[in-house]
């Protein structure tokens, strides 16, 4: 029998329910889980803090999209405002407003997290999951000529300089290329968790509660009693007083990276490093300005990455790509202020956005962000800025630079608060000299990773190679939280694949109870 | 640095001189102050010397109190006093300002004005942008921030005070006056110390600021066709739902028009 999604409107009052599994958030994460479990012939209960929209609902306008579909109405940042987080929440999470890039996890990752953490995943592993996703999801290489302007002008640069770059993979069906992935897609393209797994489960019996907030969960000894919603009103997203209660066999924790370590957290479970290990792959910007238009508001806003510096000696790699020059991200990301401000956004119809972005978590001297708890319950983000985060940005606005210049453009700028003006190959010594830490210049992250680390050692990890959780036996995370790095690349094909393959072995786990 | 003249110099060497000061008196922890605005601590401790406490009693009454402003008609406050509205709306006018004050010509602490291709057509034939006031970006600010947790409300009016604080600004080596009473050179004066200050939390101070006036003028649709943006692709859009079948059928169009370009060179003109 099919099932529901049921906004927070739907709920007539306060409820209880017992399935077999309930999962905690709906993002590629939460989704595939629930889609896995309920295809098996379990009953399933999917709880997600955001909104359902489809695709009329989405106006392509960044005033309504941020506060509707990202986390903290569009503001998340670390606590110092030094990292702006792009993180998505809404009935399909992140893949809502992501911008479609699609990477299998490279093999030396999964080694990585083997040879460090005790991984029960090897390569190979996860080569099935991939393909079936890359099947249910439209996943395929974008053509060169389907690439915008903003995204040609980082594949000619580097190409211009014999560095490596390539076109993407994107999960679309009937892409418009008009542009607003980040704002959710106006005509259903892009296939996001909302339009493929969600629908699976929900087909195949699951009920979905969105505007739900998981506030806590009720855990007696080493048991999940039962997970603690609070149901939001959806246009206000203030909580009504209604009450959820799910009463599960097994609870699986999908709040994505940031939300699913914090309700670990609300709930007392500290065991392990709970929190702490979050990777950002922080991203640095420069926009390049040409003579001519590049309109990089409208086209895929990826469709092409060059890994040339991801395995560097000299400090942790990156990996650029382009990012889509809307109004309202731009005006925030531009250093300045005033009429350099004003100036540099009168020209932004003539603007290519490239940006470098930071494999954290590769050497055994990072400790990457930590989640603790702010007052209202959220997750409080630090993440603080070394020398190796300071090598490594210098390095990648300065290769942005330089592709940008052997591109043609007239201009590069920084976003340093106090912009850097790059005319010539000279003037990249200017980065070399202005100071970076929190505030200096614009970071950014738009992929979060770790916070609830899956390992062998309980000392080192929250959740054992299988993604249950070592103290408490009912409950697994399985979402990008329990990557032990970042990835080097973009991360939602990773999510989908291990949490695919941890839906197996939460399935083998129930079935052999 | 071309953007930066001496006037930025003179304002940082100022700025580090009060970060030296309540760093070594204070052993004010800069790791610690910017994890979090709340500290109203930083204020009361930057004020706690016998000196300061002097020089407050030198500042006559009414300079020390923020200078009003109405919102327009029609605007009820939800989320600021009149007093937090009115700083707000002065930050807005300085952080969107389209020039830079005469005194400041070659040295603007928001950085140099210019556009490497101011001289393109398109450019050129782009409408003057709406003021800030026009669209009363601080009252669609109050808007925004009225939803906002008791944390977050609470760390932002608390920077609203001691931006517009006359002894903060006296200390910091500016006017011994509220940021709302200060002319326009002054006041991009003290954005720019803030921005660039030594002490962590004055940048999240500054960038908070920022990046709301940023953020809420330029996703207003009146700003649009001032930045070149000829907005969504409405029709287009339209077009294309009514003409999909069944989700996930091939659209009738697959590009919309204003994106013909696929390359830089094939741009259009």
């Amino acid at each position: 029998m099919s099932g529901a999604i049921l906004p927070g409107d739907q709920v007539a009052g306060n409820l209880t329910l017992r399935p077999d599994v309930c999962v905690v958030g709906s993002g590629p994460g939460g989704a595939m889980v629930a889609s896995r479990l309920a295809r098996a012939g379990l009953s399933v209960v999917v709880l997600e803090e955001g909104g359902y929209f489809t695709k009329d609902a989405f106006d392509m306008q960044e005033s309504t999209a941020y506060p509707r579909l990202y986390q903290d109405r569009g503001n998340r940042a670390t606590a110092d405002l030094s990292i702006s987080v792009l993180q998505g929440r809404a009935v399909g999470g992140g893949s809502v407003v992501n911008w479609t890039t699609s990477f299998r996890t490279p093999d030396h990752v999964v080694k990585h997290w083997q040879q460090k953490e005790g991984g029960a995943i090897g390569p190979k592993d996860l080569t099935p999951h991939f393909e079936e996703i890359e099947s249910r999801l439209g996943i395929n290489q974008v053509e060169l000529d389907d690439v915008n302007a903003n995204n040609r002008t980082l594949y000619d640069g580097c190409k211009k300089l014999g560095w490596q770059v390539d076109t993407i993979k994107r999960n679309v069906r009937g892409c418009l290329k008009s542009g607003y992935c980040g704002m959710g897609c106006p005509v259903g393209a892009k296939q996001s968790a909302a339009l493929t797994y969600l629908p699976d489960a929900v087909a195949a019996g699951a009920n979905l509660y969105a505007n739900c907030r998981v506030q806590e969960l009720e855990v007696k000894g080493d048991r999940v009693v039962a997970a603690i919603g609070v149901i939001l009103d959806p246009l206000t997203q203030q909580p009504t007083g209604k009450l959820v209660r799910v009463e599960a066999r097994a609870t699986v924790v999908s709040g994505g990276a940031l939300n699913s370590p914090a309700l670990l957290l609300r709930s007392g479970l500290t065991q392990g490093p709970v929190g702490r290990f979050t990777w950002l792959h922080p991203v640095v910007a420069v926009s390049a300005a040409y003579r001519d238009r590049i309109e990089g508001f409208y086209g895929a806003p990826q469709s092409v990455a060059s890994h040339q510096f991801a395995q560097r000696t000299e400090g942790a790699g990156f990996f650029m790509e382009a990012a889509p020059v809307h109004p309202m991200l731009s005006g925030i990301a531009l250093g300045g202020f005033g009429a350099r401000l004003r100036g540099n956004m009168r020209g932004l119809a003539h603007v290519a956005t490239t940006i470098a972005l930071m494999i954290d978590g590769f050497d055994e001297s990072e400790s990457g962000g930590t989640v603790t708890l702010r007052p209202d319950g959220g997750p409080k983000l630090d993440y603080p800025q070394d020398e190796r985060h300071h090598e490594t940005f210098r390095a990648g606005m300065k290769a942005m630079a330089r592709l940008q210049l052997a591109n043609g453009a007239l201009e590069v700028d920084t976003l340093h608060t106090r912009s850097l003006r790059i005319t010539k190959e000279s003037d990249l010594a200017q980065i070399d000299s202005e100071p970076l830490g929190p505030n200096r210049c614009a970071v950014f992250t738009a992929h979060q990773m770790g916070g609830c680390r899956m390992g062998a050692d309980p000392k080192r990890s929250v959740v054992d190679p299988h993604l249950r959780h070592h103290s408490v036996h009912n409950l697994w995370v399985i979402d990008g939280s329990v990557f032990p790095t970042s990835l080097g690349v973009n991360p939602m094909e990773s999510i989908y694949g291990v949490s695919s393959w941890g839906a197996a072995q939460l399935l083998a786990a129930l079935k052999s109870s | 640095m071309a953007n930066e003249g001496a006037g930025g110099e003179r304002n940082h060497g100022r700025d580090e001189s009060l970060a030296g000061r309540s760093a070594k008196s204070r052993g004010l922890d800069a790791a610690r102050g910017e994890t979090e605005l709340s500290r109203r601590s930083l204020f009361k401790k930057t004020l706690g010397g016998a000196l300061l406490l002097t020089a407050a009693g030198a500042v006559p009454l009414a300079l020390r109190r923020t200078q009003l402003r109405e919102p327009p008609a029609g605007r009820t406050l939800r989320f600021f006093t009149l007093a937090e509205y009115s700083i707000v709306a002065a930050v807005a006018e300085r952080v969107l300002a389209e020039s830079v004050p005469p005194e400041l010509e070659g040295h603007a602490p928001g950085g140099a004005p210019d556009l490497p291709a101011a001289s393109a057509a398109d450019i050129a034939s782009q409408p003057a942008a709406p003021a800030p006031a026009s669209l009363d970006v601080a009252g669609r600010i109050d808007a925004f921030l009225a939803p906002s947790d008791p944390a977050t409300a609470r760390d932002f009016k608390q920077l609203l005070a001691l931006f517009d604080n006359a002894l903060f600004s006296l200390v910091s080596g500016g006017p011994a006056r509220p940021f709302t009473q200060m002319s326009p050179a002054q006041q991009d004066e003290q954005l720019g110390r803030w921005a660039r200050s030594r002490l962590p939390m004055l940048r999240t101070g500054y960038q908070a600021m920022k990046r709301l006036c940023a953020a809420i003028y330029f996703s207003a649709p009146e700003t649009y066709a001032s930045v070149g943006y000829p907005g969504p692709p409405y029709e287009l859009v339209r077009a294309v739902n009514a003409a999909m079948a069944p989700a996930g059928a091939a659209p009738a169009n697959p590009r919309p028009a204003q994106s013909g370009a696929t390359s830089v060179s094939g741009a259009h003109r």
